[in-house]
This record gives structure tokens, C-alpha cells and sequence, in this order.
């Protein structure tokens, strides 16, 4: 039997979910229409194991719904949904066929499900957006067996519409204006209405479902006529294909016939189970006899031997050695690590090509991770600790508890070896992209698929020249002959010009200075084409301790945009823009960063954003930006908001690799509250080999 | 509004298409256009040497692996693929490239066992978010019925309990030494059979 098979059957067996044993088999929480944790049209008691991101796809007669949900925490989801109602003007005039409307959820797990008690879930639908699905809900679901779930709920709003059955007060009407601002005035107010339905696990792949509606959909079926809504109640049966998608297909209202489709994808079960590529080489203990004696220290010649080879075994592990400097009895190691591996990882296999090559009188290695030739702290561990806990149980926790992770100074030691070949050093690839516009009503998904030429030269440690060229193959983002209305300068809402006339695009050409001026403090100054809109000077620097969970960081820079064509002409707006910006993780992977500045349009404001990054390089955030911009100068939308996520395609693929699928959906883009987008910012970068984040990865130490 | 967004459902399908059910020849490709860069080196099978065959039972198939290490009385075993299994005196402690690994577990050593003590067992596996997640067992050791061992040879039954359940080891000696066992992975491999050949 073939490895490759057994790999294959691994995945499989790990998709059909076979393997759970010895835990005992759960009926996995669904997705509903809307995107959310729930039956067919109604939202259930329920939330979705944590840190789970889904993309549900549905659709029924005239209505199309596309949502990304995130399970923020435990207890707490969002979604975003895209939805179109085809048919709109069928009876009352529109000036076209489909609307489209975008909306934002949120709910809460106010009881977990208990032995006597149903799992309870408070959930408020399309807080900022038109309203248009506007409602509130209380939802309790009971699971009884491990086959059967019963639910019932209340709701108001859009979810109390249909046979209501009392009344808080009454709704107010809300004026949504430019959309974007939340409506708390309408929550919990108006016709309550009570909805029901039950979800049958038929087998393990088969589920049923069944629902009364409690949604009228009063301006769909009623005023606009687009479907005829005969009976509040629903059927659906659903398919779960893998771990990953789930099918389904459903008589809807009596009258219409339904499909969706359901990724979910959950970052602590990657879809090939895991990492299954190889282990690392054996870690060599010291022989009981070995030669102990250092005079191999005095011998220059004996170093450049043991610099070679170590930066060989380092090179074969996908690490470059910067520079080594030995002594009797410690060395240390200024090594270059893959971005997007995991870190501790890298260090535990440095460790390793170490302990095979140095001869015995080392006990100490310190290793020095360097991202641009800044060195960002030094990892202290004994040889003798790596023997002795090599094989050991609870190993990686034990290694950290003797590990010191420290702060590093800027300069190379003295007498140190430096690498060779490294400076100058050319380097070029190519690649795939994909870039998309969403949201255009005229086409609300557009795309163009190009490739993408990029070459780096490094002159120096932490000088680097590098730039990329885009040439698009196909596509359709040059179809949107939309003209920006913004009354602000046209900073970014000229995006469809640069797409239809970047082609080819000079897409980035930058020199860049990457440097450590003092013990906590990280610069890097950028100069050239620094984006595809934008060109000019960019200065960083960042304060950032070794062990605090705290930073600071201030950027400035001096840019003028650049031509539609991203050829090497300019247009006339200039404007001088930067921040102060602070960063605080609070562990557990949820990092917080506030920018205070001016932004790109010459406003001035701040952004606050919220990730949660899992160990495995997973990110998920939302951000929002409020600057001097009235809401009526920002136009749709009314300020600057967004979604951030990040899948590292190591993740994805079960092995090793540099790419990761990091979208950023913004509602809709316009000029107020826009950044800069500099390649090589700072803090990620400093903060990925540093306390706190290596502490959250270091499971992988002995990977 | 422009971004950067590949359609995830193709991503996450093209990663369940190269990751699974291609053989790893099809894989290294689709690995290179999703940007795999495959740079992890890996200490390969020797082509001879002491081994073992070994059987994931959910699938019921088999593959040999060879010694890439001794280390004291813990061996490395590696496959052709470079997953890796580390065994103490037949006891399987680790596991490195098998999906969620078995990233270290406190076991008894060969004499506990034969002597038949009770005893507890911590596993140390990795989760997909590399996350060490720990998981507690309570164990006891009886002579077995001989079950499916070779002839000639005593069976020693190892049970635990958890929370999460239970697992079944069978462990089959001759002379001392293990020459056979069938013995709890983890969650998505399940259990491995080891035969000494």
C-alpha cells in the first residue's frame, strides 16, 4: 500500500467524519437561508462550534441570499449577507429587475444547551443595513436523542409579520438614508409573532427539516408580488457531502422550490486532518563519549566548515542562516524563516540542524529569527534540555517553561560568520491572481484572473529593492462604467478606471530600508510606487517590547496618486497622511489596533479594528473608521467599515506554504477613511516572533 | 469596490482535490500552483534496515516503515511519505504526519505493562488550529484471550477511560518483547496495528 494511498484514505475517512471515535457521534449545528445558525427561513437555539467561518449560498423562487458568518466567540456569530430579489419591478416600477440589499446579523447564546434546558439564542437581523430584513428573535432549540431537534422562537420585525400574536408597543418607521448606522430604536418593538420547526437526522449524511414561518414577507409576496406566499411552512431535505459542505434542497411557502449550498469551515479541522507532511530529523543526542574539548573554537577554518553545513541542513528546512557566531560554549544563530510558517516550529527544527552539527562543548543556543534583516528577539535554550525532553510526554510545554524568549540587539555580534551568497541577491516569480468587485448592482460579482510577475533584489540586510507587473488574462472588472459620485477627492472610488486601464499595471516598484535603531524600536522607510493608486514616501516606526502584549507605532507618509494606466506618471492630488497607532493583544488570539490620523482623502479620524487569529494563522476581523467626513459628504454607506479574514493555504493544504487567501469585504468602498496600503508593515511581522504569539504557537515546537 | 478574492469554495475545493484522493505524484503540481512551496525536508525511508508493517484498521490497509532512529530504547520509524512514528519498547508515544498528531503521551513503560498495573495516560495531540489539546486516561492492564495475536506468544490487554470514552490496546510478546500490537492513534487515524516482521 502506496503512502499517497494512505494519506488519501486518511483524508477521506477524516471528511466522512468516521474517525471520531472515541467521542460520541452529535448532530452538528446547520445553516439556515439567511446564513445563521437555524432551520430553513427561521434562526434555531443554537451556535456553531467556535471560530467556525461559513459561506452559505441559498436560493427560492425570486430571492437569492449569499452570507459569510463568523462564530466571533462561543457564544457570539455575526453574518454579512449579500441577498438579490429578482422581479422587483414586476408591479411597482424599479429601475431594475433585481434589488439588491446587503445586511449584518449578530446573535448570542444566552443559554447553552443543558440536560432539561433548550439552548437559547437572542439574535438581532440586519442591524445597519437598508432594514430591508430587519428583525429580532428569541429562539430556544432542545435536542432529545442524538436524532431529533425541536425548536420554537418568538419574533419581531420581519420575523413577526405573519400572524402575530402580540404587541410591544408599536415599530417605529427608520429612515435608513444613506444606510450604515444601526437602529437600535426599532429593536424588540411591534408585532411579535412565534415560529417553529423540528431537524431529523435521518442518517448520518441525510437531514430533514421542517418549519412554520413567522415571515410574512410582506414587501416581497405582497407589494412587490416577485413570489406567492401560499403556507407558513417550509420542508427541506439536506446533504452533507463532506466536513466541509453541506447541500440542500426545499419546498418553500407552499409554492416555490428551493436550493442552498453550506461551506462551513472550522479552523481546528483543516481539510486534509491536519499536517501530513513529514517529521523533522531526529533530534542527536550527544554521544556519552563525544569530545567535550573547544579547541575547534580557535579553528576559523573549522567554522566556515560548520557555517556551510549548517546553513545547508537550514536551506533543505526552508531557512536561510544570516549569520553564526560560536563559542566554547554557546552559539548564536541569525536565521531567515519562511513568513507564514508556523514559528516555533522553525526554531525547533534550527534547533535540531544545531544539535546534529555542533560539537559537544555547545550548551547553549541562541536563535535570532530576522524578517528583512531585522533581527526581532533571541530564543535561549539549552542543548541538554532538547535531549532530555526529546520523547518526553507534554514536551512542548515543558521546552517553553525552559526556553527564554528575549530581546536582541540590533547589530551582528562581533566576529560573527555571515552567511554567504546572500547580498546581492536576486530573486523573481510568478504567480496567479484573482480580483474582484463586488457589490456593483449593475453585476454584483466581477472578476479578473491575471498573473502576477514579481522580483525582489536584496542590496543589503534590510535594503530591498523589489517590485511586481500584473498582466490580466481574462475577465470582466473592466465592464463597470460606474462614475464615482464621491464629492471628496477620488482617492479610491476611481478603483474601476485603474482596473479597466492597468493592463498591464506596474502594480508596486519600491526601495525599501528595514532597520532596528534601538533594542524595542523597528523602522522601515518605503519609497516608489508603494500601490496600485498610490506613490511617494512612507516612514514606520514601531515600539514594541519583546514581552509586552502592548505596541506603538507611527506612520507618515507623503504620496501622490498615481495615473490610471500604473504606469510611472502621476495625477495632480497629493496629501500628506499617517497615523499613531496603538496595538494591544489580549491573548487568546484576539488583537486589538486603534489608528488615530489622517487618511488618504485628507480627512482626519480613527479606525479601530478586531482580529482573532488562531494559532494556526487563521484571522478573522472586522474594522470600522470614523474621521470628520459627514456621513452625507461619505455617501453609501455612510462610513468607512469592513471584514477581514485570512486562511493560510498551509492550512488548507496540510503542508507547507507562502500563500494565503486574505480578502478584505468592505459593504462598499468610497473615498472617506482610506488608508495607504504599504506592503511590509511592521507589527505582524515583529509581533509573529515574539512573546505571546510564539507562546500561542508553540505546540508545534517539536513539528 | 475591488479586492482580492478568489471564490473560497474553489480554493477549499481544489485544496480538498490536491490534499485528497491524488496520489502525491498528482498532488505536487496542484500543490505548486496554490503556492506549496513542498520546502520541508524530511528525513526519507532508508531503503533497508529493520522496519515494521503497519495497519490503519479503519481502512484496513497497510504500509511499512523503516528505522530512521535508535535513540535508548525509543525507535523512529519512518514511512515513504516521511511521516514518522516513535515507538518505546514497542509502545507507540508519537506520531508526526499523520493529520492531527500525537505529539507526545505519557505511557508505562514495558515492565508496568507486563506487570499489569494500573496506571494513567495523558496524550498530547495537535489540533487544526495548533493547539495542544491534552487528554486524560485512566488504565488498566489484564491478560488477554489471545485474540487475533500469532501463536506462541502472551496477550496483555490495555483499557482506558476518559471522559471523551474509552480505547483498547492489545499488545502480543514473545520472549519479552513486543511483536505485535494494535494501538490507539488518535481521533483521525484511530488505531494502528504494528506487526514486527
Amino acid at each position: 500500500m502506496t503512502t499517497a494511498r494512505r494519506r488519501a484514505a486518511i483524508c477521506s475517512a477524516v471528511m466522512a467524519g468516521l474517525l471520531a471515535a472515541p467521542a460520541a457521534a452529535e448532530m452538528r449545528p446547520t445553516l439556515s437561508f439567511g446564513g445563521m445558525t437555524g432551520l430553513i427561513d427561521m434562526p434555531t437555539g443554537e451556535s456553531q462550534n467556535d471560530g467556525v467561518l461559513s459561506i452559505t449560498s441559498a436560493h427560492f423562487g425570486p430571492i437569492s441570499r449569499t452570507t459569510l458568518s463568523f462564530q466571533i466567540t462561543p457564544r457570539l456569530s455575526g453574518s454579512f449577507r449579500y441577498a438579490g430579489t429578482r422581479d422587483w419591478n414586476r408591479v411597482v416600477p424599479f429601475p431594475l429587475e433585481t434589488y439588491y440589499d446587503r445586511s449584518f446579523d449578530l446573535r448570542y447564546q444566552l443559554l447553552n444547551e443543558g440536560t432539561y434546558v433548550p439552548g437559547v439564542v437572542i439574535g438581532l437581523q440586519d442591524i445597519i443595513g437598508t432594514g430591508q430584513m430587519s428583525g429580532e428573535y428569541i429562539a430556544a432549540t432542545k435536542t432529545f436523542g442524538d436524532k431529533l431537534k425541536v425548536t420554537a422562537g418568538l419574533g419581531w420585525g420581519r420575523l413577526g409579520s405573519y400572524e402575530p400574536i402580540g404587541a410591544i408597543g408599536t415599530r417605529p418607521d427608520f429612515d435608513y438614508g444613506l444606510g450604515g448606522t444601526v437602529r437600535t430604536g426599532q429593536w424588540f418593538k411591534g408585532d411579535f409573532a412565534p415560529f417553529a420547526g423540528i431537524e431529523y437526522q435521518i442518517n448520518d449524511k441525510l437531514g430533514f427539516k421542517a418549519e412554520y414561518s413567522s415571515d410574512d414577507y410582506v414587501t416581497e409576496a405582497g407589494e412587490r408580488q416577485t413570489f406567492e406566499r401560499k403556507s407558513p411552512f417550509n420542508f427541506g431535505l439536506e446533504y452533507q457531502v463532506n466536513g466541509v459542505l453541506r447541500v440542500g434542497a426545499y419546498y418553500m411557502y407552499g409554492s416555490e422550490l428551493g436550493l442552498s449550498a453550506q461551506f462551513a469551515l472550522d479552523p481546528r479541522r483543516s481539510p486534509t486532518g491536519g499536517l501530513t507532511y513529514g517529521g523533522p530529523r531526529p533530534l542527536k543526542d550527544r554521544a556519552a563519549g563525544a569530545d567535550w574539548s573547544t579547541e575547534w573554537v580557535s579553528d576559523r577554518g573549522r567554522q566556515s566548515t560548520l557555517r556551510d553545513s549548517i546553513a545547508r541542513d537550514l536551506r533543505a528546512d526552508g531557512m536561510t542562516l544570516e549569520s553564526i557566531s560560536f563559542a566554547a560554549s554557546a552559539v548564536e544563530l541569525r536565521v531567515r524563516t519562511p513568513q507564514r510558517e508556523n514559528g516555533p516550529q522553525m526554531l525547533g527544527r534550527a534547533a535540531r540542524v544545531l544539535a546534529a552539527q555542533l560539537p559537544a562543548s555547545v550548551e547553549t543556543f541562541r536563535i535570532v529569527p530576522v524578517w528583512n534583516g531585522v533581527p526581532l528577539s533571541q530564543v535561549v535554550m539549552q542543548r541538554s534540555d532538547l535531549e532530555a525532553l526529546d520523547h518526553a510526554p507534554n514536551q512542548d510545554a515543558l521546552m517553553r517553561s525552559r526556553t527564554e524568549i528575549l530581546a536582541v540587539s540590533g547589530a551582528t555580534p562581533e566576529g560573527a560568520l555571515m552567511g554567504e551568497g546572500l547580498y546581492p541577491r536576486f530573486g523573481w516569480g510568478v504567480s496567479p491572481y484573482v480580483r474582484t468587485s463586488l457589490f456593483d448592482p449593475e453585476d454584483p460579482l466581477r472578476a479578473d484572473f491575471g498573473l502576477r510577475l514579481s522580483a525582489r533584489y536584496d542590496i543589503a540586510p534590510g535594503l530591498v529593492l523589489s517590485g511586481s507587473v500584473t498582466k490580466k488574462v481574462i475577465g470582466n472588472l473592466d465592464a463597470s462604467d460606474r462614475v464615482s459620485n464621491s464629492v471628496l477627492p477620488h482617492v479610491r472610488s476611481d478603483g474601476n478606471i485603474y482596473d479597466r486601464e492597468g493592463d498591464p499595471a506596474l502594480e508596486t516598484l519600491t526601495m525599501a530600508w528595514y532597520a532596528k535603531p534601538g533594542e524595542n524600536l523597528y523602522s522601515r522607510v518605503t519609497v516608489g510606487y508603494l500601490e496600485r493608486m498610490f506613490g511617494g514616501i512612507s516612514g514606520e516606526l514601531l515600539w514594541k517590547r519583546v514581552d509586552s502584549p502592548f505596541a506603538l507605532g507611527v506612520e507618515l507618509n507623503y504620496v501622490q496618486q498615481r495615473d490610471f494606466d500604473q504606469m510611472l506618471g502621476f495625477q495632480d492630488y497629493k496629501v500628506f497622511t499617517g497615523h499613531v497607532s496603538g496595538y494591544y493583544s489580549f491573548g487568546n488570539g484576539y488583537v486589538a489596533q486603534l489608528d488615530v490620523g489622517r487618511y488618504l482623502a485628507g480627512d482626519i479620524g480613527a479606525t479601530l479594528a478586531i482580529d482573532r487569529e488562531f494559532a494556526n494563522g487563521w484571522k478573522v476581523g472586522a474594522f470600522a473608521t470614523m474621521t470628520d467626513v459627514s456621513y452625507e459628504d461619505f455617501g453609501e454607506g455612510s462610513f468607512d467599515k469592513g471584514i477581514r479574514i485570512q486562511i493560510p493555504f498551509n492550512w488548507l493544504l496540510g503542508r507547507p506554504s507562502e500563500k494565503a487567501y486574505a480578502p478584505t469585504i468592505r459593504p462598499i468602498t468610497r473615498d472617506g477613511g482610506a488608508r495607504l496600503s504599504v506592503d511590509g508593515r511592521l507589527y505582524d511581522s515583529v509581533r509573529g516572533y515574539q512573546q505571546g504569539r510564539l507562546d500561542d504557537q508553540w505546540g508545534r515546537f517539536w513539528r | 469596490m475591488t479586492m482580492r478574492l478568489a471564490p473560497l469554495g474553489l480554493v477549499v475545493a481544489a485544496a480538498l482535490l490536491s490534499g485528497c484522493g491524488l496520489g502525491q505524484r498528482a498532488l505536487a503540481p496542484a500543490a505548486g500552483m496554490l503556492g506549496g512551496s513542498g520546502q520541508a525536508s524530511t528525513p526519507a525511508m532508508p531503503k533497508s534496515g529493520p522496519g515494521t508493517e503497519v495497519t490503519l484498521s479503519f481502512r484496513g490497509f497497510k504500509f511499512p516503515m523503516r528505522e530512521l532512529e535508535r535513540d535508548g530504547n525509543v525507535v523512529t520509524y519512518v514511512a515513504a511519505d516521511g511521516a514518522q512514528m516513535e515507538l518505546r519498547d514497542g509502545i507507540l508515544i508519537a506520531t508526526r504526519g499523520f493529520g492531527t498528531d500525537l505529539m507526545s503521551s505519557s505511557q508505562p513503560g514495558l515492565a508496568e505493562l507486563v506487570r499489569g498495573a494500573a496506571h494513567k495516560r495523558s496524550d498530547f495531540y495537535l489540533d487544526g488550529t495548533d493547539t495542544m489539546l491534552r487528554r486524560d486516561f485512566d488504565c488498566t492492564v489484564a491478560a488477554g484471550d489471545g485474540g487475533e495475536g500469532p501463536a506462541g506468544t502472551r496477550h496483555i490487554r490495555q483499557k482506558c477511560s476518559s471522559p471523551d470514552g474509552y480505547i483498547t490496546n492489545d499488545y502480543w510478546l514473545r520472549g519479552g518483547r513486543i511483536v505485535q500490537s494494535s494501538q490507539w492513534v488518535s481521533d483521525y487515524a484511530g488505531y494502528a496495528g504494528f506487526v514486527a516482521p
